[in-house]
């Protein structure tokens, strides 16, 4: 399954972090690792809003049902 | 769960320049010369005033648009960048405009390699919004 990073970077110096493709927490972790990177490359970033993905949209980006508690894998008929 | 984030980019560079492999004042540099080829502008060590008093700095950006010069340098002490300029005689917008494309430059180098250095394949757009501000994509592929 590929996974996909996509930054926004507009004139204000405000950054959107689009994760893709991340399978449960994992865009979670992917973030902080992230975060940890670029402060290393001398940007400090304070987040400013999270907004998680509704279940279609990572229905669509997984092409998998995740429910609360489990991960489905949708099998092909 | 994936998700999206918004964050509030603010640059802190090594507060000492080190040696030439220093990766934040690399790209600070680089940044700075983005900006400056774009502007068909150069980099400098000084910048001027209105009376044409020369203040040394740590990099001045020089456009044609700004002759005095946006004056770079970094709060030894914290590694904050400060911009320093003399902005009379000239349209406030074009200096902020200025500025804010080197901290914008240098947010889009430094999300380039960090998600280089986590082993993503890395793509870079840039685009022209209906105002004419500049909106950067940087697009790492795992």
């Amino acid at each position: 399954m590929t996974r996909r990073i996509e930054v926004s970077i507009d004139k204000k110096g405000q950054v959107q972090v689009e994760f893709i493709g991340f399978v449960g927490d994992t865009c979670f972790d992917e973030a902080e690792r992230l975060q940890a990177v670029l402060a290393k490359m001398g940007l400090k970033v304070d987040v400013e809003q999270v907004i998680r993905k509704s279940a279609g949209q990572i229905e669509h980006e997984l092409g998998v049902e995740e429910s609360k508690d489990e991960l489905v894998v949708r099998r092909p008929e | 769960m994936s998700h999206i984030s918004t964050y509030r980019a603010n640059i802190r560079v090594n507060p000492v320049r080190g040696s030439q492999h220093d990766t934040t004042w690399q790209l600070l540099e680089e940044a700075i010369a983005s900006v400056a080829e774009e502007h068909e502008g150069r980099i400098d060590e000084y910048v001027t005033d209105y009376f044409g008093r020369r203040t040394r700095v740590d990099f001045a950006l020089i456009t044609p648009t700004f002759r005095n010069g946006v004056g770079v340098n970094v709060d030894p002490k914290t590694g904050e960048v400060r911009f320093l300029y003399d902005d009379y005689g000239y349209q406030r917008g074009v200096i902020d405009s200025l500025c804010e494309e080197l901290v914008q430059s240098y947010t889009a180098l430094a999300v380039s390699r960090a998600l280089d250095a986590l082993n993503y394949s890395v793509e870079y757009e840039e685009s022209k919004q209906s105002a004419g501000e500049r909106r950067v994509v940087v697009r790492g592929v795992l």
